[in-house]
């Protein structure tokens, strides 16, 4: 406290107040003043604190409020983006279950019908023993019935070779003195060879040509001059005279036959011969008027009638022969053609002139 | 001299000629004179006989030429040697019919020898001359003309493309309509002959619409006929896809399987070779044929028939079988197993037919386990066994017996079946019995408890085994599975 004239006016006026009791009062605040200090200043930095505590309440309260509000704003942005995606996977993932569904049973029902069809195997496998069944029956009826062709000319060859066998040993025939081998007398009736024997025929030439050519297994040179299979001698008597060689009489044998020229001519020769010359000359024939000879020429003329007197007597009726007949009816036109280009004078003079 | 008297010594040597060449023509057919008439040095006799005035003469002469040199090749080389050969070719068009056979026999009969028999003749120009052979109206001339082209195209590829140049092909298709059977034989075999070697060659004869001519007569009552015409067939068929597939179109199929039971052998023989080499291309021939009925066919004609006929039906069951499953279980279903199998214990002498047979199985067995099992069923694993430890059998047959029996045990889970294996077997087929076992083991109990009773656990634990090999390990692991 200052003392200043002010303060001493102050004091002056007031009407309690003593001196002595002054000094002390301000000796006791004097030595309160420390206390007042500390006390003060615990105020204050209470007061202080209080204040910034306040001040820093009010500030962290903005903050807050800011943050809090910047907060809310971004996170409700983003939590449209966050449910958007999450709608989306969601979405995805049903679909995917979907698509899975509908794959699982595409590949399921692809693989079992096209890549390996179980049941269609099994009726092809079934089916495949049945067609072989029926392949089975039906080959065996076609060749049981070719085993019958097959059988037949087997045999018909057999018999053809048994012939023929019988053709070339047919002096082992049985004879009334003499029972063959085939005839044997302890047995009942004799064996089938014998039938053969009998019904032996000899063949003629042109019947084994016919035969060997048939049989073409050989080679077609072997025709041409063959030799003739050895003819078993019948032991009765010894052959006469001396005969031409084999190969002679074989060679006259097997000429061709070459007729002379009047072997060959038929009998009617002569009359086809004129009766073609005939022809031929009516063919060439260019006049057919007889040409007649010089010799009794006035006499031999042919008398040529008149014209007027071979036709009918007196004259035609006017209008028929003498005159054009026109009948203009069928005509395109009632007047007359005119000649568009005008004639050739040139041309009209072909033939008559002498130039 | 008169001219009498040397007309009479002129038809003296004349009918010496013709009395010679006749006598040496007939000596010539037989085969037990050949050497008698080599020594005398016939050939050289006969040559200037070819070319002598007198046609018959020259004829017989030619002919017997011919028969000579058929019976033996040194014969032929005598004569291509000569240098005959271009005259004859060259007088070839010239003369009658006679000569034209007897000249095409002689050709025929060196060109049959071999191959460059075959090239001196053609060498000498002979093709274009038998062309203007096959021009004539006689069907003889014609055959023998034909056959001389078979026996030049039988040898090798470059001669048959030598034939075929000549313009033989369309000649050959025409000759085959022709009424007479021969000519149609000899025809139909120089074809398969032309059409054996290449595929070009083969392309060649069956686009001149060939194969519908030939499925015609596949039901003609001749028996040579249709042998040649088979065996066209199946050489046009073996070549290319394409070209069995054109062999199929032609609709021979359900008819072929009637002459699988003809009374000829050889045809049928050649009725099976034409089945395999279509099966043999792809699945989807096979299916076809398969479709059409092959199957009873083919079993039963492995049952009936002997031998090596048999082998080409074998051979079409297992390609069969190898193109896919379903055909395989098809032949199973079709009883071919229990036919196999009777072939592979019964037939004596020809082994190959058994490791055809061996194969088959194989194939068969060899899809999955079912079709394993059905093999395995009737007993036939023991017996592939034996062959295969056998000594006696060939290295190829052992070879494909091991073959099948791997590709059947590594599908087989059978147990039962797998069991005689343990007791004989050698180390590396035991190694995939034990391996099958490892695998079946561990999931069925039914099968330990059997596998425990029947004492093959016994066996197994005496199995000695090289340490380190993989039968030991299997051996352990089954020994693991046990414990």
């Amino acid at each position: 406290m200052g003392h200043n004239m002010a303060d001493v006016v102050r004091l002056r006026s007031r009407p309690c107040v003593s001196g002595q009791k002054y000094i002390e009062r301000r000796r006791q605040e004097e030595q309160d003043r420390r206390k007042d200090i500390l006390a003060a200043i615990t105020i204050q930095t209470w007061l202080r604190g209080l204040r910034v505590r306040a001040y820093m309440r009010y500030l962290h309260d903005a903050a807050t409020t800011i943050q809090r509000h910047w907060r809310g704003f971004f996170q409700r942005k983003s939590f449209h983006v966050l449910l958007r995606n999450a709608l989306h996977t969601r979405n995805m993932e049903f679909y995917n279950c979907k698509a899975f569904n509908i794959q699982k049973i595409w590949r399921g029902y692809y693989v079992r019908k096209y890549v390996h069809n179980y049941y269609a195997r099994k009726i092809y496998l079934e089916t495949l023993m049945v067609a072989n069944q029926i392949t089975r029956i039906q080959l065996k009826e076609i060749v049981g019935s070719k085993a019958c062709e097959w059988d037949r000319r087997f045999r018909e060859s057999d018999e053809q070779r048994m012939d023929r066998l019988a053709c070339r040993t047919h002096y082992l025939v049985s004879t009334r003195q003499i029972p063959g081998i085939y005839n044997s007398p302890f047995l009942k009736e004799p064996m089938d060879m014998e039938r053969r024997l009998i019904e032996a025929r000899p063949r003629i030439n042109a019947e084994r040509f016919l035969i060997s050519a048939r049989n073409s297994t050989r080679d077609w040179t072997e025709m041409s001059y063959q030799k003739p299979c050895s003819i078993p001698h019948i032991r009765a008597k010894k052959p006469q005279g001396p005969f031409l060689e084999q190969s002679q009489i074989w060679r006259h044998r097997l000429k061709p036959l070459e007729p002379t020229l009047r072997v060959a001519t038929s009998f009617t020769s002569a009359e086809e011969a004129a009766l073609e010359q005939k022809r031929e000359e009516w063919r060439t024939r260019v006049i057919d008027d007889a040409f007649l000879p010089f010799a009794n020429h006035r006499k031999n003329k042919k008398y040529e009638p008149l014209l007027q007197t071979s036709c009918a007597f007196g004259s035609i009726d006017y209008g028929t022969h003498h005159f054009r007949d026109t009948d203009t009816t069928k005509n395109i036109s009632k007047k007359p053609f005119k000649t568009i280009t005008r004639t050739i004078p040139l041309f009209e003079k072909f033939g008559k002139m002498y130039c | 001299m008169t001219q009498r008297q040397l007309l009479q010594v002129l038809e003296e040597y004349l009918k010496g000629r013709m009395h010679f060449v006749q006598t040496m023509s007939e000596l010539a057919s037989r085969g037990q004179n050949m050497k008698m008439l080599k020594n005398a040095n016939v050939m050289a006799l006969l040559q200037p006989l070819m070319l002598d005035v007198d046609p018959s003469v020259q004829q017989i002469a030619t002919q017997a030429l011919g028969r000579l040199v058929g019976h033996s090749e040194e014969m032929a080389k005598e004569l291509v040697q000569g240098e005959v050969l271009p005259q004859i070719v060259n007088s070839l068009p010239k003369h009658n019919n006679y000569y034209k056979k007897a000249a095409t026999l002689v050709l025929r009969s060196v060109a049959k020898h071999s191959a460059t028999l075959a090239k001196a003749v053609v060498d000498c120009g002979t093709l274009d001359s038998l062309m203007i052979c096959l021009d004539e109206f006689d069907p003889g001339v014609k055959e023998s003309a034909i056959w001389v082209l078979c026996h030049v195209a039988r040898h090798n590829e470059d001669l048959a493309q030598a034939v075929v140049d000549a313009g033989a092909v369309p000649f050959l298709v025409l000759s085959m309509q022709e009424p007479e059977i021969a000519l149609r034989r000899v025809a139909v075999s120089a074809l398969s002959d032309i059409s054996k070697h290449s595929m070009e060659l083969a392309h060649i004869v069956a686009e001149t619409g060939t194969i519908a001519i030939l499925a015609q007569m596949i039901l003609n009552p001749d028996t040579k006929l249709k042998r040649q015409v088979f065996s066209v067939l199946s050489q046009i068929g073996k070549h290319s896809v394409d070209l069995a597939e054109l062999v199929v179109e032609a609709e021979v199929f359900p008819t072929v399987f009637i002459c699988l039971q003809d009374p000829d052998e050889v045809v049928r023989k050649n009725v099976a070779i034409l089945v395999c080499e279509i099966a043999k291309h792809t699945s989807e021939l096979s299916q076809l044929i398969v479709n059409a009925g092959a199957l009873p066919a083919l079993v039963d004609f492995i049952g009936e028939n002997e031998g090596s006929v048999r082998l080409p039906a074998v051979m079409a069951l297992g390609y069969i079988a190898a193109h896919a499953e379903t055909l395989a279980t098809a032949v199973i279903m079709s009883l071919g197993i229990p036919q196999l199998t009777q072939v592979l214990s019964n037939e004596a002498e020809e082994n190959y037919v058994r490791a055809a047979t061996a194969w088959s199985l194989g194939q068969i067995g060899g899809h999955s386990s079912e079709h394993a099992v059905a093999v395995a069923g009737e007993n036939v694993l023991p017996k592939l066994l034996q062959i295969y430890t056998s000594p006696d059998s060939s290295d190829d047959f052992q070879n494909k017996a091991k073959n099948a029996l791997k590709n059947i045990l590594q599908k087989c889970v059978h147990l039962p079946a797998l069991e005689p294996l343990l007791r004989d077997s050698p180390q590396n087929i035991l190694k995939h019995v034990v391996i099958q076992y490892s695998k079946v083991l561990p999931h069925d109990s039914m099968a330990r408890r059997t596998f425990v009773k029947s004492g093959a656990l016994q066996r197994i634990q005496e199995i000695k085994t090289a340490p380190g090999s993989e039968l030991l390990e299997t051996h352990k692991h089954d020994q693991e599975l046990l414990s």
